[in-house]
């Protein structure tokens, strides 16, 4: 023991470089990584450069208009892997590009975007094995519906090198230095700076949003009064401070006549547009500091009355969740998890007819593209217009309305609402039409199948047919002979019970339809 | 005829409130609108954090429509239907005419996505998009079901009244594709699919563009957390107290 005495492994300074330390290994681990990937090249990437260019693009870019998505990022990095090697292929490159971003996101190795999590020897009080968990990059959707890539606090103090300093006095600090590195005109030294100075404000901006996290969690956790406030107010001074000095700095480059110099121009321009993105962003936070305190008051509403489950408690739905239903016998289990699937996919809006556009299509001409009629001669050139007349959302919505023909039997006029249904949200949905040819398609495949794969035909499995039966529909701009679709055997089975009930004269199907399929023969 | 003395006068700011959060609860309804991305559900978004009487006729005219209000995030408003509201979600609206096996399959991917993407308690407080493929989801399930196989439950071959939920997965085919290519509705990977699909549909995921990767986005961690788990949770224990849990049936040797 002696030997540890007059170190510093106990020290607070000692285990804060440890933890930053620690958040760089993600980084390292990739590096072991890529030699496992099957890469032709794979000793020649470098995969901690990669990611720490990809960590520094994300920083540079949060909350201005070009921030990274998941996309782009791989994008940079496959070329950045390109450069490296230029005999890599594109494909190699992209690879490289999604190692890269997805093991900063922690999607690698089955970790799910989960927090990484390693542990680590605390020598402050004896010793304590203890966790370190943390998020590097992060995906998050912005107020406008975009998704984009995120840089956390953590990536943040890693970045900034574990240095024993308390966020704010470091922000003070790297004011003072930029300040004279600009009136010394250094203004490369000044960008570095600004860019450092970015960093911590992610870093406070994460800290704050923690404690706002907590908060929303379980209110019992916090000491709002006596901690939090003091806390908030604080923070709200600090970022105050700031945003002036964000504007401060603006004004006076704005003035600066020097800063029109060639040379030094284009270091000033990238010198504003990183101050303007500071400013932008120590706004943001401050807004949400003075509208911190309304989030006390609603969380402590909400989780007081709301359905977050106080009466039972908070959940863990894998263990507490799915394990327990699928141990239920298999009664109860259609109820408990019929009603999650009711319960988990929101709402929906029942549409009502607009009588004056209900009366428009009934007094409209029938549409000549009758549905089902046996005469109907489908050209493959046809098909093949079709084709490209279908759009990816047309297809997607077809093969959706049709997928439960597999297993049950559905007549033609359901499939057609529900495509109409399901197509109204998208403009100028062709999806009806596209299961209308499908369906044809059951009801009369092509004896030359060469052309199977038309969109048409391959949307509709080809174990699933179409009988007519004796009752027309008109709906939704179709008209003719309504068809059963569905699998042979069940067609079969329908089939056989309409027989044993011939008085149901609407649902009869076409007896010389029914013995051809009774018999395996295309209609 | 003359109106009560007491009847108050509906002033022109009351019915400008109650239209504007009539309008807020519209555009709720349509979870696949960003609040940021059209001006006036920003302007009402805005209005409803700072307006403490637009919000109490937000939830009045919520109430009356069968709604109740979820949460407020950074990408709107989220509501959600009681189980009578005629904005409910129904089976129905799902896929037609679904056998009890084939609901009970679909819950069980419904809940299988919810796992993935929120498999402890504190995963469902953090509001980053969650990346998901359907074979994420696919493998937990299969794991799951191994696990209680392993555990000493009955095998999948036992009578189909007395199986549980996990054997009916487990003996439910993984994959048959068709002809595109595209997993069917009959196989465990075709439900996870199209349930997520239908989480694309209302708002709560996005295809990342190959057809079988999502973002789980933020809306669909608030429907888990505050309304499908604690129902869940609720006929759980309802139906714990129904009928206390036979032991396992072991194998015969």
């Amino acid at each position: 023991m002696a030997a540890v005495q007059g170190t510093t492994v106990a020290d607070e300074s000692f285990h804060r470089r440890v933890r930053t330390l620690l958040r760089s290994a993600p980084v390292h681990r990739l590096a072991e990584l890529v030699s496992r990937q099957g890469l032709e090249h794979a000793d020649r990437f470098d995969l901690r450069v990669l990611s720490l260019a990809a960590i520094d693009d994300v920083m540079a870019r949060q909350y201005l208009p070009s921030e990274h998505t998941y996309d782009s990022l791989v994008e940079l990095v496959a070329e950045l892997a390109s450069i490296a090697v230029p005999e890599a292929t594109d494909d190699e490159a992209h690879s490289v590009g999604r190692l890269v971003v997805d093991g900063l996101l922690n999607l690698r190795e089955q970790h799910g975007g989960q927090k990484f999590d390693l542990t680590y020897s605390d020598y402050r009080f004896g010793h304590v094995q203890r966790h370190e968990q943390f998020w590097l990059l992060v995906e998050r959707a912005r107020p406008d519906g975009r998704i984009v890539m995120e840089f956390t606090a953590d990536a943040a103090n890693a970045f900034r090198g574990g240095l024993d300093m308390d966020v704010e006095d470091a922000q003070m600090a790297t004011e003072f230095m930029l300040r004279a590195q600009i009136e010394r005109k250094n203004l490369p030294e000044a960008e570095v700076t600004a860019q450092q100075r970015r960093r911590l404000s992610f870093e406070q901006t994460a800290e704050i949003k923690r404690l706002l996290d907590a908060t929303r969690t379980d209110i019992d956790q916090v000491d709002w009064a006596e901690q939090v406030l003091a806390r908030l107010e604080d923070a709200r001074e600090q970022v105050a401070l700031r945003s002036h000095f964000d504007e401060a700095l603006l004004t006076q480059l704005a003035a600066d006549d020097e800063l029109r110099d060639p040379e030094l121009r284009a270091y000033a321009t990238r010198l504003v547009t990183l101050l303007k993105a500071s400013l932008e962003q120590h706004r943001r936070l401050h807004g949400q500091l003075i509208a911190a305190p309304e989030v006390f008051y609603q969380e402590q509403q909400r989780q007081a009355l709301r359905h977050r489950g106080r009466g039972v408690g908070l959940f863990a739905t894998r263990t507490d969740l799915l394990d327990r239903v699928l141990t239920l016998p298999e009664v109860s289990a259609t109820e408990v998890a019929t009603s999650f699937t009711l319960t988990s996919l929101g709402s929906r809006s029942p549409r009502l007819p607009r009588l004056c556009d209900l009366l428009d299509s009934l007094l409209a001409p029938p549409r000549e593209t009758d549905t089902a009629s046996a005469d109907d001669e489908w050209d493959t050139d046809d098909v093949e217009e079709e084709r490209e007349a279908f759009s990816r959302d047309d297809i997607d919505v077809a093969s959706r309305v049709l997928a439960p023909c597999e297993q049950q039997v559905i007549r033609l006029s359901e499939l057609l609402s529900n495509a109409a249904r399901l197509g109204a949200e998208r403009e100028a949905s062709r999806a009806p039409d596209l299961v209308r040819l499908a369906v044809l398609w059951a009801y009369a495949p092509e004896a030359d199948d060469d052309d199977l794969g038309s969109v048409t035909a391959d949307i509709i499995d080809p174990d699933v047919v179409a009988v007519p039966v004796r009752q027309d529909f008109e709906a939704g701009g179709f008209a003719g002979d309504d068809l059963l679709v569905g699998p042979v055997h069940l067609i079969a089975e329908h089939l056989d019970d309409a027989d044993r009930d011939d008085s149901d004269e609407r649902d009869a199907p076409d007896l010389e339809v029914a013995a051809a399929v009774a018999e395996g023969r295309t209609p | 005829m003359s109106e009560p003395a007491s009847s108050a006068t509906v002033s022109r700011a009351d019915l400008d409130r109650v239209q504007d959060a009539a309008e807020l609860v519209s555009f709720a309804l349509r979870p696949r609108i960003a609040q940021a991305s059209n001006d006036r559900y920003s302007e009402l978004w805005r209005d409803y954090r700072t307006d403490s009487r637009l919000r109490e006729t937000v939830e009045a005219i919520a109430d009356g429509l069968g709604l109740v209000v979820l949460d407020l995030t950074e990408q709107g408003l989220i509501v959600a239907p009681t189980s009578d509201s005629p904005f409910a979600f129904r089976l129905s609206d799902y896929a037609s005419g679904m056998d009890p096996q084939k609901r009970m399959l679909t819950g069980l991917v419904h809940l299988g996505i919810a796992a993935s993407c929120y498999p402890r308690e504190e995963d469902l407080e953090n509001d980053h998009v969650v990346r998901r493929s359907i074979n994420d989801v696919e493998a937990l399930l299969r794991t799951a079901c191994s696990a209680l196989e392993d555990a000493g439950t009955a095998t999948p071959e036992a009578e189909d009244e007395a199986r549980t939920a996990w054997q009916a997965f487990a003996a439910t085919p993984s994959v048959r594709l068709d002809n595109r290519g595209r997993p069917k509705a009959a196989c465990t990977l075709g439900m996870i699919l199209r349930a997520f699909e239908w989480l694309v549909e209302q708002g709560m995921a996005r295809d990342t563009g190959d057809g079988k990767t999502f973002q789980v986005l933020d809306r669909y961690r608030v429907q888990v957390r505050e309304l499908a788990g604690h129902a869940t949770l609720e006929l759980l224990r309802a139906s714990a107290t129904a009928s206390p849990p036979k032991p396992a049936a072991r194998p015969e040797s």
